[in-house]
């Protein structure tokens, strides 16, 4: 018998602006992010990882794969280009359709998914964004949390996809290391028993990360 | 400068990189300007433009030139490998730079079109370049990340051209492994599959060295190519590698990454909770006793997922024996992790219960259902469920509204003042009592967890449906109102009976025994896969320390609390031997 997934959705913003430092720091911050999780018992046997990363287009980069077995892709973004960040909401949605497993008489369901998505813009795709807000809201997520990097992230729009959204306000190593470090207390309180209806109740952000309320 | 090469027919292809090969060598040699060699090279092969070819042209259609090697052939190669690809696409030069764009995104070269560019480069007497060789370098994917390795320190006086070995390298990662899990590459498929990658002949290839870590538990077999073994410790290193490309080509070092998952086991930290923090409750509670016609063996453990982060055992149980009447009562109670206090919610949840129970049952005056079945003498009458089902249903709301009077006037001081919700747990009531026409059993369930009870060792009669939503976790507890309404539905979804002739065992425990017991709704109303379990469960009876031990068992993803309460027929005492 396999263990219940819990499976956690990276939703990264490679889109030109974040050449040079920033992708770098994401990368690592990413990486930082794996790394913890591995230590943490409960997490190597349930986290699941799926990367998505969206600039003129979204892709899954890394499909949904057990955190024992993960590998880290290569990430990398364009010179320029559109943030189409409605578009990877769009893959969100198809990924957890097709990844993840709802109870049925033979199989135990997996854990509700976790959402991050970080972007350092807005989304030029602003009517696929809009319309697809209420399809991520279906589904059926546990905590979807949103951080907008940078002084150039557009707050507003987020806030219309969840109440979790945090202003990360430098895209440096030391600001993202701080962000995957909150991000995996947040997925290691992720499976735990909780009310049909409730959702994950966040541990506290670290200093760099500003709650947008 | 306008260089507006024809394309070349395919067949001519290796020879006029031979040519390229000849004229980058002999420039190097001459130490001559690029322009006028290299044209000359390019004309007797190309048609081009009266412009002559300039030098700085030629080195800004690879890269800019600050982003060259500063070997000056490496340089070369690169700018080479720019023009190539402008004739084999049939483009200018000029557009080389957009041709990678398109064709790579800007990606740096293959290694291996890099490697046969600068086997040319070298004027090897037969250059085993071919135009396949090539198509396939160009199109290798770019999963494996292609390094130039790094100048050696002090490198000025190496010869301009470098040996095979020192050419460029790739990195690749082996399949990620597991401390305690075995683990292994068949012989031969680390080789194939970096040739498959670089375009090489897999059948010819193999790996000449791999340098594991010491006392790893890897071994690598060098005749065969293989990787087997238990690795012993974590780790995530890089790895040197020799990977030898044929008979008789010398061979290319390679970076390998290999990852080393530690045992989930041994990250388990076993953290006493805090002892100044309300409602103390110690981390184990085993008892076992004799009480009438049964032998009750009971254990309730705390899960490692709360050891590990120095939290309460949220489980609780309580067992009770109506003398008067022979009934006996368990119940089981899981305090939900996400509640702070549900540790004492799920100890009021069974101490409340068991004491309305048995108050109820040991009395003639207060058991209706006791009464109606004198009447009707048929356990599976209606009147006679119903009123059991009522008696049980009475503990449960009664277990409720002990709850809520907690959160109006805690037993404990708290601070901030609690909410109902800390205090959420799931209930299993259970009651039996032997008659002379065999054993009646109800149970009145909210939440996951469940009960059954067996009339042969062989079959199992499951007696409750857990609440479980689409997704893991999902479950609903005793705190909610709608679990306690008095509709017909909600009481009947939640209240079973079974009446047997015969009675073997009967169960109770929470979901972090049945959630590994049983994977699936299906496996829990499966009656043997309850029979499995109770063979399994013969040896952990003897005793309830046994119990608890059992309880230890691991179970990857399932490490919540354990409680299970087991009744069993009670032996005769054994007769006087005197």
């Amino acid at each position: 018998m396999s263990a219940r997934r819990l499976p956690v959705y990276l939703v990264l913003d490679t889109s030109g602006s974040m050449r040079g430092e920033p992708i770098q720091a994401l990368k690592v911050g990413v990486q930082a992010l794996i790394s913890t999780l591995r230590q943490d018992p409960h997490a190597l046997e349930s986290v699941h990882i799926c990367i998505i990363t969206f600039d003129a287009k979204a892709r899954v980069l890394s499909p949904l794969q057990s955190l024992e077995d993960f590998q880290m892709p290569l990430i990398e973004c364009p010179q320029s280009g559109p943030t189409m960040t409605g578009a990877a909401l769009e893959m969100l949605c198809q990924c957890v359709d097709r990844d993840v497993q709802r109870t049925t008489a033979d199989h135990k369901g997996d854990w509700r998914p976790i959402a991050f998505l970080m972007t350092d813009g807005g989304p030029n795709d602003t009517a696929l964004y809009a319309q697809m807000i209420p399809e991520v809201q279906k589904r059926p997520f546990a905590s979807i949390i949103a951080c907008a990097a940078g002084a150039r992230a557009k707050v507003e729009p987020l806030r219309k996809l969840t109440a979790n959204v945090f202003n990360l306000e430098t895209m440096d190593g030391h600001s993202f290391a701080g962000l995957f470090q909150w991000v995996s207390s947040t997925v290691s309180s992720g499976n735990r028993s909780m009310g049909a209806t409730s959702s994950i109740t966040l541990p506290p952000p670290p200093a760099e990360i500003q709650i947008v309320v | 400068m306008q260089l507006t090469p024809q394309r070349p027919n395919i067949q001519d292809i290796p020879a006029f990189l031979r040519a390229m090969a000849e004229a980058l060598e002999k420039m190097h040699v001459e130490q001559r300007a690029h322009g006028g060699i290299v044209e000359g090279a390019l004309k007797d092969w190309l048609t081009t433009t009266e412009d002559s070819l300039d030098e700085e042209r030629f080195r800004a259609a690879a890269k800019p030139a600050d982003q060259l090697p500063d070997d000056p052939l490496q340089a070369d190669v690169l700018c080479f490998a720019t023009y190539c690809i402008g004739v084999i696409a049939g483009t200018s030069a000029a557009n080389a730079q957009p041709f990678m764009a398109t064709h790579h995104q800007g990606k740096e070269w293959p290694t291996e079109f890099l490697q046969l560019l600068e086997t040319l480069a070298k004027q090897d007497a037969t250059p085993r370049v071919s135009i396949s060789d090539l198509s396939r370098a160009l199109s290798t994917p770019i999963a494996l990340e292609s390094v130039l390795e790094p100048e050696p320190a002090g490198n000025s006086g190496t010869p301009l051209v470098k040996p095979a070995h020192q050419m460029p390298a790739v990195r690749i990662a082996l399949r990620n492994a597991t401390v305690g899990k075995p683990y292994s590459y068949e012989p031969g498929v680390i080789a194939s599959k970096i040739a498959e990658t670089l375009g090489h002949d897999p059948t010819s290839a193999r790996i000449s060295h791999l340098q594991l870590p010491e006392d790893c538990g890897l071994a690598f077999d060098q005749l065969t190519g293989a990787i087997s073994g238990v690795p012993t410790r974590a780790f995530d290193k890089e790895l040197s590698l020799d990977y030898v490309p044929s008979l008789s080509a010398s061979s290319i070092t390679a970076k390998v990454t290999l990852l080393i998952n530690p045992d989930p086991l041994s990250l388990w930290k076993d953290l006493p909770p805090p002892a100044d923090a309300p409602y103390q409750k110690p981390v184990l509670a085993h008892s076992e006793e004799r009480l009438g016609p049964y032998r009750i063996v009971a254990a309730s453990r705390r899960g490692r997922s709360h050891a590990n982060k120095s939290e309460f055992r949220d489980d609780d149980y309580a067992i009770g024996y109506a003398e008067e009447t022979g009934w006996l009562v368990i119940v089981v109670a899981d305090g939900a992790g996400s509640a702070i206090y549900s540790r004492r919610g799920s100890q009021i949840a069974c101490d409340v219960a068991k004491t309305r129970l048995l108050t109820v049952l040991n009395s003639a005056q207060h058991n209706q259902a006791e009464a109606l079945y004198l009447q009707h003498r048929d356990w599976q009458h209606p009147e006679v469920k119903k009123a059991l089902r009522q008696c049980l249903y009475e503990a449960a709301l009664l277990a409720h509204h002990k709850l809520r009077a907690e959160v109006a006037q805690p037993t404990e001081t708290l601070a901030p003042p609690p909410t109902l919700r800390n205090y959420d747990t799931t209930l299993i009531l259970l009651v039996m009592k032997k008659t002379g026409e065999g054993c009646i059993a109800a149970t009145f369930s909210i939440g996951d967890g469940g009960a059954g009870i067996l009339p042969h060792v062989g079959e199992g009669i499951p007696l409750t449906k857990a609440d479980s939503g689409e997704h893991a976790g999902q479950t609903i507890f005793l705190t909610f109102d709608s679990t306690v309404a008095n509709s017909e539905a909600n009481l009947e979804s939640r209240f079973h009976s079974a009446h047997t002739q015969e009675f073997a065992g009967a169960l109770a425990m929470t979901d972090g025994i049945t959630d590994p017991k049983f994977p699936s709704d299906a496996a829990f109303a499966d009656p043997a896969q309850w029979a499995a379990l109770w063979t399994e469960l013969q040896p952990a009876l003897t005793s309830s320390q046994a119990l608890l031990d059992w309880m230890n068992f691991f179970s990857p993803g399932n490490h919540d609390d354990r409680t299970l309460v087991a009744v069993l027929p009670s032996l005769p005492a054994a007769p006087d031997t005197q």
